[in-house]
């Protein structure tokens, strides 16, 4: 198992460099814009922006945003939402569906399932490989945010909020790949890996579209309901039924996926 | 246990659609057993369920004893197992060697892997996506056959192997079965089929045609007649006698036998031979005899 992980790690490091240069961006420009920005003078900008900005857009891209701005929320709103819980998540995911069909539509299928390794144990080695690169990728951002943080002068990031931002994420990426994996088993090869991905940002947009609407319940129903980056970031509190709900979705999912997989005709 | 693989009346359906049907054939400890047949017709599917990659419609396969359905017992065997496929990838990015190092510690076993490149050479210091069809092919055969499998499947094995190397792993495999290994293999080039195969098994439209002995097998095959005549011969005097081809405005003629050759040649007289030759079909021109009926 220890194998397969460090193959993945060696095979998925330029995949990995290149999170870490895009969330560097990302968190610098948004770390940067807030100190140039003077912190009021942004507060202002941003809060003639939400009094102007359709109501759709704000629920989407805003969940449970608050009228008046800080450093934490600002840096969740601008950076978190969008690369670490949509691009990521969905990352995750499309990761995921490809640990089942890459061994058909890549063709690494007959290397590997003609090892004498069972495909639940082949699954679970794939899922901890995966989840050693997202979890890498979370780690490269909480660091990439303190150092920039420490170059910019923004101490309110230094704090243990993102760092508890960033733990929270684990058990929603976890979930994010094991549905993946579940989606690979069960759905036509080809379609797995966009379907996954795809299937992650409608779950972001559900959650937050359905806020305070008469469909509320749909969005129970999504798994970033239960990753409320915004409260975690602003107030520094993780619910421990949030993460139980996730981390027991997760392994749901993969034990599912696992079955399913065991059962499945892979045409390699 | 002298029986390595068993299949009985396998069966897979794809939508409704025949991958094979109803295919019987028994694999002997220590034999070389080639699996022929035209692309389509089964081959891969056959080897797909030996080894458990989907499960059979009908029917079922015993592999080193353990049916195929079973994960478990299966996951076992394939330690005994080493499976080359005719389509893969390698993981790209790593050397060569990296690529042995990383199968190599997952099977945990004493690798073979420097014996197998003393027989087919392979530079291990570069990358995988800088090998050419033919290197990637014979990295492929090292990481089948390193951990020194009972039973070797082979779906294609000299794909994109020059002619050298190809004599090479043929001389090797023969080896293998010469000391007490299994060998169950694919191919359409049937010189090698000729040059390593004990029992062969013809397979078309996902149904076995022939299993045969080899030397069997090509007694059964009849005779090729070819010969040079003074007049052009009448096809329809042929009719019932074999399959001819005419060139030369008729005056050459390339005959499978299908009946007494004499009678054959006693209607060639009538025509003036001027030169004949008479031998036995070779395994390609029983193939093409066979999947062109």
């Amino acid at each position: 198992m220890l194998s397969y992980i460090s193959l993945e790690l060696r095979l998925r490091r330029r995949a990995l460099l290149g999170w870490a240069f895009v969330m560097f961006l990302f968190i610098a420009i948004t770390v940067w814009s807030w100190g140039a920005g003077e912190g009021e003078e942004l507060q202002k900008v941003y809060e003639e922006l939400f009094r102007q900005l359709p109501e759709d857009f704000i629920k989407l891209f805003g969940k449970g945003v608050p009228e008046t701005l800080n450093l934490e929320s600002y840096y969740v709103i601008n950076y978190f939402v969008l690369v670490h819980i949509v691009l990521l998540g969905a990352y995750s995911a499309y990761a995921g569906a490809g640990a089942v069909v890459d061994d058909v539509l890549e063709r690494t299928g007959p290397l590997y399932l003609s090892l004498p390794i069972s495909r639940r144990r082949l699954l679970l080695s794939r899922f901890l490989s995966i989840m050693t690169i997202v979890g890498g990728a979370s780690l490269s951002s909480l660091i990439i945010t303190y150092l920039t943080s420490l170059l910019f002068g923004a101490e309110e990031l230094l704090g243990s909020n993102v760092l508890l931002l960033h733990l929270h994420s684990i058990p929603y990426l976890a979930l994010c790949v094991s549905v993946g994996m579940l989606l690979g088993t069960v759905l036509p090869f080809t379609l797995a890996k966009p379907v996954a991905a795809g299937l992650v940002v409608l779950d972001y947009a559900v959650d937050t579209m359905s806020m305070g609407t008469d469909l509320e319940f749909l969005g129970y129903l999504t798994a970033s309901r239960y990753y409320p980056a915004l409260e975690v970031a602003v107030e520094g509190t993780v619910s421990a039924l949030d993460v139980g709900v996730l981390t027991l979705l997760s392994a749901v999912a993969l034990f599912v996926a696992a079955a399913i997989y065991e059962e499945k005709d892979m045409p390699i | 246990m002298t029986e390595v693989i068993v299949a009985e009346g396998l069966t897979k359906y794809y939508d409704g659609r025949v991958g094979i049907e109803d295919v019987s054939f028994s694999v002997r400890r220590g034999e070389a057993f080639a699996y022929l047949g035209p692309n389509g017709a089964g081959k891969t599917t056959t080897i797909r369920l030996l080894l458990g990659f989907m499960r059979p419609t009908r029917g079922r396969a015993i592999v080193m004893g353990v049916d195929t359905r079973e994960d478990r017992l299966m996951t076992k065997v394939k330690a005994e197992i080493g499976y080359l496929a005719e389509d893969f990838t390698l993981p790209r990015g790593l050397k060569g060697k990296e690529v042995l190092r990383h199968f190599a510690e997952i099977r945990g076993v004493r690798s073979r892997a420097e014996e197998i490149f003393s027989i087919l050479p392979l530079d291990l210091e570069k990358r995988v996506e800088e090998y050419s069809k033919g290197m990637r092919q014979i990295l492929a055969i090292a990481l089948a056959l390193s951990h020194d499998p009972d039973l070797l499947i082979l779906d294609e094995p000299t794909t994109g192997l020059d002619p050298l190397m190809r004599d090479r792993l043929l001389g090797f495999l023969r080896e293998e079965v010469r000391r007490g290994k299994t060998v169950f293999f694919s191919s359409h080039v049937l010189g090698e089929v000729q040059k390593v195969a004990d029992r062969v098994c013809l397979i078309k439209g996902g149904k076995v045609v022939s299993l045969e002995d080899l030397p069997s097998l090509l007694s059964k095959l009849g005779k090729i007649v070819r010969a040079r005549l003074s007049k052009p011969l009448d096809l329809k005097k042929l009719e019932g006698l074999g399959r001819a081809e005419l060139t030369e405005g008729g005056r050459e003629v390339t005959i499978v036998a299908e009946g007494k050759y004499s009678e054959i040649l006693t209607l060639l007289a009538e025509y003036g031979i001027e030169d004949i030759e008479v031998r036995n079909m070779t395994l390609e021109e029983a193939f093409l005899h066979i999947y062109r009926r």
